[in-house]
């Protein structure tokens, strides 16, 4: 399975978000918090849902209850994927 | 080159603008930090509750209560609580000297920046609001649940009596209405692959439902003298700028409670008229957040602002939070205001605060595999965030809530 990457998270969130291309915030600053990044808890419920349906890996929302930014979502995924 | 959003990449220099959240932005102790370390900001609220009499005295004792009687979203707390809130910060910054160019208030927030903006005095504002909440607790029981889908895609999906009560973001849409059609709707929702999460509320704001009380609250506010405002606003209602009219007819102000609040579309209005700096005047930082993926806050023309933080920070943080924000609006804290009544480390942390020297957590978490980190950093991090940004859906949105305190399975808008 491919690893995630920013720019992966970035294109699922903006989709989630209903914002055009011009939205580079993630790539850009990965370790601001997502609520500074304009992504509240619906946001990213609906972000997980998404990133669950298309790589096909189950985790619970309690796994990503200390997940605080983009850098940080993408590496605990990525360490999902090398562990399945 | 500037970065998104950043609070601290503010241009100061910009039109300030103040967003006034309404019902889902309320927590358990919001403001609470402040009233104890602000006199200034304690006296203002505590007008507002001495104008409310028994009622604001039972308010205010719950308000700071470890275990209050009533839970803070229900509408006699969430509502009176929102607006004085609003208010006494807007009144705050007005005394410090900033002048908003313009206001956009959110739900309950647009009568908080009504009585800012002069077109209903403080004593009118509070009686029609006491009489409002005592009417709207007795409509029967429901709730708000926020879709992330736009208000085209909601649409079809609402059962009878479920209504569209906010359009809060182009794919963040609010639905109301009676705790069984409500999950119904949010069901169907969920089956088609459609997020959906409660919002702090027990009453279906912004819903049919409440259409029995509006005639009644039409006539509270009847007596009530109204006036055109003296500082621009945006109507959440129409997204548009808040007429002579409109303003001092009872009728605009009683069909808010059943008419959906369009906050994205009137977002999109204040901007048109230019680059602003926006300023969350009340709990938390729902209404920023939102205003932060507009492609002109995105670009850096527009800056946001929030004067309490986020609600995860606690009580404990507000006085920090608001005097960096002071400091951020070149605004001064008057003396007397931040140091009568401190103590001598907390004045000294305020300054702390005002002078930059601290108020940004550090940067963590590089190149760490989060799956394996140590049960102890965890732990600081818990600390540090204790509901984290991602919470568990609740899969019964009907059902009486959590104490909110938990945040479990809710958002705040």
């Amino acid at each position: 399975m491919r690893q995630m990457t920013l720019r992966d998270l970035q294109d699922i969130m903006r989709e989630c978000a209903g914002e055009d291309e011009s939205a580079q915030s993630i790539e850009e600053a990965p370790d601001e918090s997502f609520a500074d990044l304009g992504y509240d808890s619906l946001a990213l419920l609906e972000t997980q849902s998404r990133v669950k349906r298309e790589y096909g890996v189950e985790f619970s929302e309690d796994d990503l209850a200390d997940i605080t930014t983009p850098r940080e979502f993408v590496e605990f995924f990525n360490s999902l994927l090398l562990a399945a | 080159m500037t970065t998104p959003g950043r609070e601290t990449a503010v241009p100061h220099e910009l039109p300030p603008a103040l967003l006034m959240p309404g019902q889902g932005a309320q927590y358990p102790g919001m403001g609470t930090g402040l009233y104890r370390d602000l006199p200034g900001f304690a006296a203002i609220l505590d007008e507002v509750f001495d104008l409310m009499g028994p009622a604001g005295t039972e308010l205010r004792s719950d308000w700071l209560a470890a275990d209050p009687a009533l839970p803070m979203e229900h509408v006699l707390r969430s509502q009176p609580l929102l607006f004085a809130i609003d208010y006494a910060l807007g009144r705050l910054l007005t005394g410090l000297g900033l002048r908003p160019a313009v206001m956009l208030g959110h739900s309950v927030g647009e009568l908080a920046a009504a009585t800012l903006a002069g077109v209903v005095d403080l004593r009118g504002a509070v009686r029609f609001l006491l009489r409002r909440v005592s009417h709207l607790a007795r409509v029967p029981e429901g709730g708000m649940v926020a879709v992330a889908a736009s208000r085209a895609e909601v649409t079809p999906y609402l059962r009878p009596e479920v209504d569209i009560g906010a359009v809060n973001a182009p794919r963040q849409t609010v639905i109301a209405g009676p705790g069984p059609a409500l999950a119904a709707t949010a069901d169907a929702l969920r089956q088609a692959g459609v997020t959906c999460a409660p919002v702090f509320s027990l009453t279906p704001f912004h819903s049919n439902v409440l259409a029995p009380v509006v005639d009644v609250i039409r006539r509270a506010l009847a007596g009530t003298p109204l006036r055109p405002p003296e500082i621009a606003m945006i109507s959440g209602y129409t997204a548009r700028r808040l007429t002579d009219a409109e303003a001092v007819d009872p009728m605009y102000w009683a069909r808010h409670d059943t008419d959906p609040v369009l906050y994205w579309p009137a977002l999109e209005s204040l901007l048109a008229t230019g680059p602003h700096l926006m300023i969350e005047c009340g709990p938390g930082q729902g209404l920023t957040t939102l205003a932060r993926r507009h492609p002109d806050v995105r670009s850096g023309r527009c800056g946001v602002l929030s004067l309490l933080g986020p609600p995860a920070s606690g009580p404990g943080g507000e006085a920090g939070h608001f005097a960096a924000a002071v400091a951020r609006l070149g605004l001064r804290m008057p003396r007397g205001t931040v140091e009568h009544g401190c103590s001598a480390v907390r004045q000294a942390r305020l300054h702390a605060y005002a002078n930059g020297e601290c108020g940004r957590r550090p940067v963590g978490g590089h190149l760490r595999a989060r799956v394996l980190a140590a049960s102890e950093d965890r732990d600081q991090r818990r600390a540090r965030h204790p509901h984290g940004y991602l919470r568990r859906v609740d899969s019964h949105p009907h059902r009486h809530p959590d104490p909110p305190h938990r945040g479990r399975g809710h958002v705040h808008l």
